[in-house]
């Protein structure tokens, strides 16, 4: 059987996070966090394949949590879906900028942050798809 | 001006080397003209002080006139652009700030909503197949978003009251130490569970102060709230009161993490959480500021502080007697109004009613 993916999900809510375990917590290899320190140290050694990460921490916030995985060698090509509460466009545009994969607002739609990591975690090479058809 | 003037300003003109830069001023000479006059006027007093020209031959009693009326337009048009600068920078500070409060309050909003209507979909989805546990960890879920959702907008209306200045305050003689007594009591419990000792320190005999005391005991219950949040588990929560000169102070000390010295005014912020504060500590964001809006009313001061050996120490300090014109209150019923002066001395603490219709 294929090893399941690991997703770390950063949250200081702790209903979010339950929100996200019981969305991902069966089909995934799942550990929660609710600092940007801790999200660090357990990024470097959960190693995880996507990260779901929460902007408005306490003490680290989730932008510079973001920026400081992107300099990080063995983190750098991992995927990163920031979900907040924030709302904005140019809140979004920020996470873009400092190196996410994809954004989803609070309140969001269980299916979509499924899709979204789905489709983050298989991503295929157009070439691939072309051949396969 | 007469002719003779003007025909003599311009011959003189013509032989200047300023002729271009004024000679529209002089032909139009009408009152936002009278700038460009003034200018010119400058540098003739500069330059005939300078070369010792006969002034007497240009300068004329209008033309002096028009000068002064042209220095008054420049001066006052000078006055009125920083004025408009600055109610300018004013308004746009406010409308910063205004906007940066609804992505606030958008945001904590957001928070609690996404956990009810999660919960709720998850409820919906697996009614059929879930366990009656997991349906009811779904409900308590949703309640515990909701009461905070209650939480935050009790709060903010709370606040909205206290800042524009609706609020009716009953200032009354009331001592502040039993005050003190009544909100420990309220908060045994939480901090037994927490393993907390809260320790009441009264370092003044009864005196009486004038205040309000709902609104006092409400600064009181959010300092000790945020103790127990912040205080590590078994630690001691010192509540003292102290007078000084003609005020009290009450300090609420905690032995919790502190707060980061270039955090100590932000803390009264709106929506402001400390960078050190716990991730599962929660609140509005909005004590702090409640607070302030409170002793503000009492006419006093709230601050932080760090202890030096461990923990912060929120403190707040009131006068023991507020003015006197300051102690009216004025309620206005459908069609009456009642003031009611308080008489605040020491030995008359009866209250006097005086009601009028009007």
């Amino acid at each position: 059987m294929q090893e399941k993916s690991k997703i770390l999900a950063v949250d200081d809510n702790s209903i979010n996070l339950a929100v996200i375990e019981e969305l991902l917590g069966s089909q995934y290899n799942l550990m929660t966090v609710s600092t940007g320190i801790d999200a660090l140290k357990m990024a470097q050694e959960f190693r995880p394949d996507l990260i779901i990460l929460d902007i408005m921490l306490h003490g680290m916030n989730g932008y510079d949590v973001c920026q400081q995985i992107r300099k990080s060698s063995s983190l750098r090509h991992t995927k990163i879906i920031m979900v907040s509460a924030k709302a904005m466009t140019s809140e979004r545009l920020k996470g873009y900028q400092v190196g996410a994969d994809d954004y989803l607002t609070k309140p969001f739609d269980g299916e979509e942050l499924l899709a979204k990591v789905c489709a983050h975690l298989h991503p295929k090479p157009i070439k691939a798809i072309q051949e396969n058809e | 001006m007469n002719s003779k003037t003007i025909s003599t300003y311009k011959d003189w003109i013509k032989t200047t080397a300023f002729k271009d830069f004024v000679a529209v001023g002089v032909i139009a000479f009408e009152a936002i003209v009278l700038v460009e006059v003034l200018e010119l006027g400058k540098t003739l007093t500069e330059t005939a002080t300078q070369k010792a020209w006969p002034i007497d031959k240009f300068i004329t009693v209008p033309m002096i006139i028009a000068l002064a009326i042209a220095f008054y337009i420049q001066g006052r048009l000078k006055e009125r652009t920083i004025e408009l600068q600055e109610a300018k920078k004013m308004a746009e500070a406010a409308n910063n700030a205004k906007s940066t409060f609804l992505s606030n309050v958008s945001h904590e909003l957001r928070t609690p909503l996404h956990g009810i209507l999660s919960f709720a979909s998850f409820g919906i989805k697996k009614h059929a197949t879930a366990n009656p546990g997991k349906i009811l960890d779904y409900f308590q879920k949703i309640r515990q978003s909701g009461e905070t959702l209650l939480t935050l907008l009790n709060d903010l209306l709370d606040l909205a009251k206290l800042e524009s200045g609706k609020i009716a305050y009953k200032f009354r003689p009331a001592n502040l130490n039993s005050l003190i007594d009544i909100v420990r009591e309220e908060y045994n419990s939480l901090a037994l569970e927490h393993n907390l000792t809260i320790r009441c320190e009264n370092l003044e005999a009864n005196e009486k102060i004038t205040l309000d005391t709902d609104k006092i005991r409400q600064v009181l219950r959010n300092l000790l709230n945020n103790a127990i949040k912040f205080s590590p588990e078994g630690g001691t929560i010192d509540v003292i009161s102290y007078k000084k000169a003609d005020s009290i102070i009450v300090s609420v000390r905690d032995q919790g993490a502190g707060i980061p010295e270039n955090e100590l005014e932000n803390i009264f912020e709106k929506f402001f959480q400390s960078s050190k504060t716990k991730a599962s500590a929660g609140g509005t964001g909005l004590g702090l500021p409640i607070c302030r809006e409170i002793i503000a009313a009492h006419k006093g001061r709230i601050w932080a502080e760090n202890n030096p050996d461990i923990g912060a120490n929120l403190s707040f300090e009131i006068p023991l007697s507020l003015e006197a014109n300051e102690q009216e209150e004025v309620l206005i019923g459908a069609n009456l109004s009642f003031e009611i002066p308080l008489s605040l001395e020491a030995n008359g603490q009866e209250e006097a009613l005086v009601g009028s219709a009007s």
